[in-house]
C-alpha cells in the first residue's frame, strides 16, 4: 500500500514537485506497479537461464576520437543552483568520491 | 604481543585515451569546470554510452602485462548509488566477469622474491570532483572526470608491510607506463589507491576487521597511512576495544586518518548487468594481437640489458625503473656504441644530477646524442672524465652540445706532447720552491705542480701523463 507518506518521500527524493491530484494518481500507477511484480514473483524461474541482454549484438564499439563537448551554459541549464559554472548542491556530509 | 599487518589494495589508473570511456568528450586534465561534458557523461535522459574500444585494448594489456587470464566473455554491470559525484546516480563498472582475473605480479621484498596476486582488473568510468566549502556549507560539482576510463587493479591481501605495498605499486606503475596504459601522474590523480588494512596476532589464519583507507595520492602518503593504521589498529585491539569496519579518510598535513562512514555491503549497491552496453567478447585472436604489440616490459628489459648488454644487475634496475631513462640509455648505447659506458654514465653522474635538482626522471628531457658526444670524447682521449661531468652538466641545465662546449672553451686534451712540456717547463720554472721541495725528497711536492699544470690548461689534461713529464723532468 502506498500511502501518503511514501509518496512525498519519493518525491522529495527525485525532487519532482506535484500537486494533489498527481500524487494521487501517482499513488495508484505505484501500486498497480508492485502488485504486478508481485505477479512475477509466483512465476517459477528455477530452471530459467537469466537473460541480462534482450538483444543478441555484442562489441558495440566506438573508436578512441574526441568529439566536441556541450557549451558548458548548456551542461549547467538544469542546475537548481549553481556558482559560476559549478553545480552547487548541499555540502555532502560525506568527504571524498562515495565508491 | 606479535601482531602481523595485513593490506590489500585497489589501484585505480585512469586510462591514456583521447576520449571518455562512453563518450567523445576529452579526457585532458586541467580543463574549466563542466566544459568537458555531454549529455552522456551527464546523464541526461535518453542519451545511449557506447564503449570507446580503446578503452578495452588497454585494459587486455594491463591484463597480459600482469599475468591475468582475459575473460572471454565479459559485461558491464550497473553499480548503483546516490551521491552527487555521478549525476546518473550509478557508475557503469564491472562487478561479475571482470575483464582479467587471476594474476599476479613478483616483487622484490628483503626476504627475496614475492608473488602478489591480482584477485581482478575491471574497467569503470570516473566520477566527477566534488569540492567542499566549508564557509557557504555547500558542495560544487565538476563533471568533466566524469566518464574518464578507469582500470582498477584489485590485488588479494597479500601483503605484509608498507614496504611490500610500494615495491608493489613502484612495479605496477612502471609496467602501466612501459605499455602506454596510462600516464600514472599521481599528483593529476591518474593513479590512486585504496588500502584495505587489517591486523592479526601473529600464527592466527582468521582476517580481522579492516578498515579502508582513501586519499592516498603519495607513495610517501601510502606508507605513513599504513603504519599510522596498523599503529591504531593495534592500541584498539590492546586496549580490548573493537576495530569498526569502515572507510577512514588520510590527512596528510596531520598524518592522521578520521573514519568516514561505515562501509556499505556489496548489496548495497544493487548491482545488475547494464543494459545499455552489449556484452564484449574477446577473440583469442584480438589478445594475441595486443600481446604481438605490447612494447618490452621492465623485467624482460633489465634480463637483455643483464644477458645481452652485460650491464650489472644493479644498474639495470636503476634504467628500467623510468621509461624515459631506459630508452635514453637505449639510444646512448646505439650511439655510443659502449652500453656498459652509456650505463655508467647514466647511473652515475646522470642521476646524481638529477637526485641534486629533485628532477623527476620521467619527464626529464635530454639529447642522446648529447650523452653519447660525451662518452665518446672521454673513451676517445679528447677530454678527461671531470671535464666529461661538466659537460654533461651544461647538457643537462642549458642543452648544451657537448662538442661545441669543449672547443669553445679550449677543454680538449693537449695530444701535442710539445705543447705539454712547454706548459710543465713553465711551472716548474714558476714554482721553485716545490721544485725544491720534490728534489730533496718530498715526493708530495708533485701533487701541488700536477694540479698547477692542470690549472694552466684548464683542467682539460690527464693529470697521470702530467705526472709522468714533470717527473721526467725533475729526475
Amino acid at each position: 500500500m502506498i500511502d501518503d507518506k511514501t509518496i512525498n518521500h519519493i518525491s522529495r527524493l527525485s525532487r519532482l514537485n506535484m500537486n494533489r491530484a498527481e500524487k494521487e494518481k501517482l499513488k495508484k500507477d505505484m501500486e498497480d506497479i508492485i502488485n504486478y511484480i508481485g505477479i512475477l514473483n509466483e512465476i517459477e524461474v528455477t530452471e530459467t537461464e537469466p537473460l541480462p541482454y534482450i538483444f543478441s549484438t555484442s562489441n558495440v564499439f566506438r573508436e578512441d576520437v574526441k568529439k566536441e563537448s556541450q557549451p558548458v551554459k548548456a551542461v549547467v541549464a538544469n542546475a537548481e543552483e549553481r556558482t559560476e559554472n559549478y553545480f552547487k548542491v548541499p555540502r555532502t556530509i560525506e568527504a571524498g568520491n562515495g565508491k | 604481543m606479535n601482531y602481523e599487518t595485513v593490506i590489500g589494495l585497489e589501484v585505480h589508473a585512469e586510462l591514456a585515451t583521447e576520449s571518455k570511456i562512453f563518450c567523445g568528450c576529452t579526457t585532458k586534465f586541467g580543463g574549466e569546470p563542466n566544459t568537458q561534458c555531454c549529455p552522456v557523461c551527464t546523464g541526461m535522459p535518453g542519451s545511449l554510452p557506447v564503449l570507446n574500444k580503446r578503452v578495452v585494448c588497454l585494459a587486455i594489456a594491463a591484463g597480459i602485462a600482469t599475468n591475468c587470464e582475459i575473460t572471454r566473455h565479459c559485461r558491464f554491470d550497473r553499480k548503483n548509488y546516490f551521491y552527487p559525484d555521478l549525476p546518473k546516480a550509478y557508475q557503469i563498472s564491472q562487478l561479475y566477469m571482470p575483464v582479467c582475473q587471476n594474476g599476479y605480479l613478483e616483487i622484490d621484498t628483503a626476504d627475496g622474491k614475492k608473488k602478489i596476486g591480482i584477485k581482478e582488473i575491471h574497467m569503470e568510468e570516473d566520477a566527477g570532483k566534488l569540492i567542499h566549502h566549508d564557509g557557504e556549507n555547500c558542495t560544487l560539482i565538476d563533471y568533466n572526470r566524469c566518464g574518464v576510463p578507469l582500470l582498477e587493479i584489485v590485488s588479494h591481501p597479500d601483503f605484509r608491510s608498507a614496504e611490500e605495498v610500494i615495491s608493489y605499486l613502484e612495479k605496477l606503475k612502471n609496467i602501466l607506463i612501459y605499455a602506454g596504459i596510462s600516464d600514472c601522474k599521481m599528483q593529476e590523480g591518474s593513479l590512486r589507491a585504496d588500502v584495505n588494512l587489517s591486523v592479526r596476532k601473529k600464527g592466527c589464519l582468521k582476517m580481522g576487521t579492516r578498515t579502508e583507507m582513501k586519499n592516498l595520492n603519495s607513495f610517501k602518503a601510502i606508507s605513513r597511512a599504513i603504519e599510522y593504521e596498523s599503529g591504531r589498529q593495534i592500541e584498539l585491539i590492546e586496549a580490548g576495544k573493537k576495530v569498526r569496519q569502515e572507510t577512514r579518510r588520510w590527512d596528510d598535513a596531520k598524518g592522521e586518518s578520521s573514519a568516514m562512514r561505515s562501509k556499505e555491503e556489496v548489496h548495497d549497491y544493487r548491482y545488475f548487468p547494464e543494459p545499455d552496453i552489449p556484452p564484449v567478447e574477446i577473440s583469442e585472436q584480438w589478445i594475441e594481437n595486443i600481446k604481438g604489440n605490447l612494447p618490452e616490459l621492465p623485467d624482460a628489459k633489465k634480463k637483455r640489458y643483464v644477458e645481452e648488454l652485460g650491464i650489472s644487475s644493479y644498474d639495470a634496475d636503476i634504467l628500467i625503473r623510468s621509461k624515459n631513462i631506459a630508452k635514453l640509455f637505449e639510444e646512448t648505447a646505439g650511439y655510443c656504441k659502449s652500453p656498459k659506458d652509456a650505463a655508467n654514465w647514466i647511473t652515475v653522474e646522470l642521476m646524481k644530477i638529477l637526485n641534486e635538482e629533485g628532477a623527476d626522471p620521467e619527464t626529464i628531457n635530454i639529447d642522446f646524442e648529447h650523452i653519447g658526444k660525451i662518452i665518446k670524447m672521454v673513451n676517445g682521449g679528447k677530454i678527461n672524465r671531470n671535464i666529461g661531468k661538466q659537460a654533461l652538466s651544461k647538457v643537462f641545465f642549458e642543452k648544451r652540445d657537448p662538442e661545441a662546449f669543449v672547443r669553445e672553451n679550449g677543454l680538449s686534451m693537449l695530444s701535442d706532447r710539445e705543447e705539454i712540456e712547454k706548459i710543465v717547463d713553465k711551472v716548474i720554472s714558476d714554482n721553485p720552491g716545490p721544485v725544491h721541495d720534490y728534489k730533496n725528497g718530498k715526493e708530495k711536492a708533485v701533487g701541488y705542480l700536477v694540479g698547477q699544470t692542470m690549472k694552466a690548461m684548464k683542467g682539460a689534461a690527464d693529470p697521470s701523463e702530467i705526472n709522468t713529464i714533470l717527473k721526467e723532468k725533475l729526475n
